[in-house]
């Protein structure tokens, strides 16, 4: 795997043309969007640069992921793809940035690491890309040095560049967490209501595609839903690793352990439901972990609902609306 | 019959459609196990021509509908529930066993577990895409054998010595049938084999190792199928309970949900009037045109369902966004 980045990165060494720099860069709406895509939004507006944002999933774009990635690939990247496709000719270069760890001791999921490279790859190069490393165990050096090659590509000084990632980052620190997803994204409250926690990747659960609109459909039914969004990351964190004692997990992994564990405690969550697209390999650990833990303890309903894109709905909404009987029996 | 009023519970199923007439006191009183054969209208229809002979409209006080062609089968009846397979069995199933703790149900594309404590639904699964291990790959293997799907069972009751069979998948299982046919291993030996590799197939992707605490209850169409019971009881070491209306259950348990959410609405003496959304017999046997169409009102490309008699248009599905499906239409 070491050998094939270094040879896509020597093969991919930007291409240094003095452009203007108000460029147009794409930002894909899938992977680490959900997460950080304001964050980068704000960076590149910073520079100067326009941005353009691809639509929500549909099916054109799973469509097109799927046929252009290799079969062994999992969903969300497949959807990525098509997210990639669907701004080129929109945009002078997509961003895609490379997440190696986005905290002290933690690690993000290999296909975050490899991102760039596998749409690379896929693509076939049809499609500019532009990267930027962020890698928070092992500090800021190989974000600089990347940043750098960005604005030598789009035409900017180093300077202004790690000035307006410092500047974004601090922006995003200081948003709350609501701020960074779309407006509609709720990520709800606990209250007194009958709540379901809807667990899984953001870009699994807050895709209205992908996850076939799963948290509009439990709002419709009168269902006060929470995503692991409710709890910082610090509380999320906390609560996993009672269980982890050494920390050696994927990042997204104790997201989504350390908030099932945390809605195990509370009365008012009757019942959680994983999304999780089909051959994650972090999922098929976690959602295990889960289902112990759930069942060691107040044994909270648990439903794992594996998507991918074959999947029809018929099928999910009949999992959806006997799980929601299992909650208020008939 | 007895005079009172009846609750009419249907389920639409991707094999066979099942209608159930249920008393008040819950009993069913007729019943009909339909093969689906692709028509699901015209099979419920004819199903519904049949049921009329015996009861009249305003006997109807509620109807329930279930199965993967609930939605359809509720447009054309006019059902006052429609409700999921896995709650409706569950239902059913209380009703015969009250303590019951295991539920399996394999029926002609799907196969679910659903598993009671204390008198509720406590956990389920349902099978995935594949359909290894259902009514439609035994119906498959039999014709391949020569065999009538009915003596399946009761010829894999006379294996002496069962033979492995790999029952993952359905495509490996009947290449590996093939291949222990051409080794010589007799044909009841080999029907055993399938038997006992499905029940290993279900219980590992369904149960995926949950206890199966008794009372066990078996239905859906498969459950007639002696061989596979057999199986089931080897593999759980118990005895397992096979319901009298095993092939109908679906279709109880949305009966038996109607009558009740139309007694808790209180509306049960004052009949189709204003208690049932019953269509009648002969508004619901009327013609049916469906038609489908991609929408192309954006990259969804959504599959458009429309259902329609006497050219009006009487439902619509399968869009994503609701521009179709929430457009009223005029029964």
């Amino acid at each position: 795997m070491d050998g094939m980045i270094h040879y896509v990165l020597m093969e991919q060494k930007p291409e240094v043309s003095r452009r203007a720099p108000n460029i147009t860069v794409g930002l894909a709406r899938a992977m680490t969007y959900y997460e950080h895509g304001r964050l980068w939004q704000n960076f590149f507006t910073q520079l100067g640069c326009a941005v353009c944002v691809s639509p929500e999933t549909n099916k054109r774009i799973l469509e097109n992921g799927v046929a252009q990635c290799s079969n062994e690939t999992c969903l969300p990247v497949k959807v990525m793809a098509g997210h990639v496709l669907e701004l080129a000719g929109k945009c002078d270069t997509v961003f895609i940035p490379r997440y190696m760890s986005t905290a002290r001791h933690e690690l993000c999921c290999p296909k975050l690491c490899g991102l760039p490279d596998m749409i690379r790859l896929n693509l076939r190069n049809k499609v500019d890309i532009t990267e930027v490393i962020v890698d928070a165990d092992k500090g800021q050096e190989k974000t600089r040095k990347t940043l750098a090659q960005l604005a030598e590509k789009i035409g900017v000084s180093t300077k202004s560049a790690i000035e307006a990632y410092e500047k974004a980052v601090k922006n995003k620190l200081n948003a709350d967490v609501k701020a960074r997803l779309a407006a509609d994204m709720e990520i709800g409250t606990l209250t007194d209501k009958k709540t379901v926690a809807v667990l899984g990747h953001p870009y699994m659960i807050y895709d209205r595609f992908l996850s076939m609109n799963l948290i509009g459909k439990l709002k419709a039914a009168d269902i006060n839903v929470v995503t692991p969004d409710v709890f910082s990351h610090h509380k999320r964190i906390e609560n996993a690793y009672p269980y982890f004692s050494e920390r050696n997990f994927y990042a997204i992994g104790s997201d989504n352990l350390g908030c099932a564990y945390a809605c195990a405690k509370r009365p008012e969550v009757a019942g959680i439901i994983y999304l999780t697209p089909f051959a994650c390999g972090i999922d098929s650990l976690v959602t295990e972990f889960i289902s112990r833990h759930l069942k060691a303890g107040r044994e909270v309903p648990l439903m794992v609902l594996s998507v991918d894109e074959h999947t029809g709905e018929a099928g999910f909404d009949t999992r959806i609306e006997a799980f929601l009987d299992m909650l208020a029996p008939v | 019959m007895n005079r009172g009023g009846y609750y009419l519970g249907i389920d639409v199923g991707s094999v066979s459609t099942n209608i159930v007439l249920v008393s008040q006191d819950g009993g069913i009183e007729k019943k009909a196990y339909l093969r689906t054969s692709g028509k699901p209208i015209d099979v419920l229809t004819q199903g519904l021509v049949d049921f009329s002979k015996d009861v009249d409209d305003d006997e109807i006080l509620g109807v329930g509908t279930t199965g993967s062609g609930r939605q359809l089968a509720s447009v054309i009846v006019g059902a006052d529930i429609v409700k999921n397979e896995i709650t409706a069995h569950a239902i059913a199933s209380q009703r015969v066993v009250p303590d019951v703790a295991t539920i399996l149900e394999i029926g002609g594309q799907d196969s679910k577990i659903i598993f009671l404590k204390n008198g509720v639904v406590n956990d389920f699964a349902m099978n995935t895409v594949c359909a290894a291990g259902t009514g439609s790959f035994l119906d498959r293997q039999a014709e391949r054998l020569g065999i009538p799907i009915e003596k399946f069972g009761s010829l894999a009751l006379k294996a002496k010595a069962p033979t492995r069979i790999a029952g993952r998948c359905a495509v490996f299982a009947e290449s590996d049938m093939i291949h222990k046919q051409q080794m010589g291993h007799r044909t009841e030996d080999i029907v055993a084999g399938l038997c006992t590799a499905l029940v290993r197939n279900y219980l590992s992707n369904l149960a995926r190792g949950r206890e199966i605490k008794g009372p066990v209850m078996f239905q859906g169409g498969v459950a007639a199928n002696a061989g596979i019971v057999a199986a089931f009881e080897e593999a759980l070491s118990q005895k397992i309970i096979i319901p009298q209306y095993y092939d109908v259950m679906g279709a109880w348990g949305a009966a038996l949900i109607a009558q009740k959410a139309i007694e808790g609405s209180a509306l049960a003496t004052r009949r189709n009037e204003a208690g049932s959304a019953f269509r009648g017999f002969k508004n619901a046997c009327a013609r049916y045109e469906t038609h489908s169409r991609e929408c192309g009102g954006c990259s969804n490309n959504c599959e458009v369902i429309e259902i329609s008699t006497d050219d009006i248009v009487v439902a619509r599905w399968g869009d994503k966004c609701g521009k179709w499906s929430n457009v009223h239409v005029s029964a």
